[in-house]
């Protein structure tokens, strides 16, 4: 049985997100487990300085409401070491949009069990990011989704 | 087998809504959502940040969720009601009151014909999305 572990933040759930846990979903196969990790509130204000707009709680019991989502895990780190290294799963998805050392990081472990890494390339169609710039904005014209 | 009919506008989704699917499904099992699209959603507030489209995508890939449907109109719920002819409706309770007093009358009306039921379940206190917009407002937030 193949375990696939793949993260968010989760605060905003998009088609981005979608797509990430759909193809984290069938690299997993029919039998397989997708485990997604959502990183935690301080992980979050350790990064980035600011708090999600949704609290870790409701963070995780969105991700669980997720049709690709087998197990929801915390993530108490930006990077997903920690996780990997408990989990030892076939498979880590990374996104390209996430640091170059984080993901080196992580694939030297990966390496070391034998595993994967997959860096899928960032969704440009939408982003959390473009929908928080609409909404700032207060209008539809600021932001992606419509294109 | 039981349908459920619900309409949301999931923009964006967050645990409350998770929160009435939860409740939709202890009715029947399975699950229509109505998503108002973009001009329904414009008929009544802002237009929406996400598109139909994707605001479909993410809806669809709701556990317990069987398919999505365009809801035309959040003040008319009959054209979608004679086409599904659901046996509940549930909708949160804020329309006891207020504007959408008089849908929710036309709801209850229509569903006899088939003795269909609504049901009002309490609405998930502490957040809409309007909130969440206003949280995202007040605080520049890391929303990846």
């Amino acid at each position: 049985m193949k375990v696939v572990y793949s993260y968010f933040v989760l605060d905003i759930i998009h088609r981005g997100h979608l797509l990430m846990m759909k193809n984290s979903k069938a690299m997993a196969g029919e039998d397989g487990r997708l485990v997604v990790g959502i990183v935690s509130d301080e992980a979050v204000i350790r990064e980035k300085g600011s708090t999600p707009a949704l609290t870790f709680s409701e963070r995780l019991e969105l991700a669980q409401a997720i049709r690709y989502a087998d197990l929801v895990v915390a993530q108490d780190d930006y990077s997903p070491l920690e996780n990997i290294t408990k989990l030892k799963p076939d498979i880590l998805m990374e996104s390209e949009a996430h640091s170059p050392k984080v993901i080196e990081e992580a694939r030297e472990f990966m390496d070391t069990i034998g595993g994967k890494v997959i860096v899928m390339p960032y969704f440009k169609g939408q982003s959390s990011e473009m929908i928080k710039n609409g909404i700032l904005a207060g209008s539809k014209d600021k932001q992606g989704s419509n294109e | 087998m039981k349908t459920v009919y619900l309409t949301m506008c999931a923009d964006p989704i967050h645990h409350g809504h998770i929160n009435i699917i939860r409740k939709a499904l202890e009715h029947g099992d399975e699950l229509i959502v109505g998503l108002l699209t973009d001009e329904a959603i414009t008929e009544y507030k802002k237009p929406p940040l996400i598109n139909y489209e994707h605001r479909k995508i993410v809806v669809e890939n709701i556990k317990g969720v069987s398919r999505v449907v365009p809801q035309k109109t959040g003040l008319d719920y009959t054209e979608n009601l004679l086409m599904l002819k659901p046996d509940f409706v549930v909708h949160g309770d804020d329309w006891k009151s207020g504007p959408l007093e008089t849908v929710r009358s036309n709801v209850i009306e229509i569903l006899k014909q088939w003795d269909g039921v609504l049901v009002d379940v309490p609405y998930t206190e502490g957040i809409c999305s309007n909130d969440l917009r206003r949280k995202i407002h007040s605080n520049t937030c890391e929303v990846r």
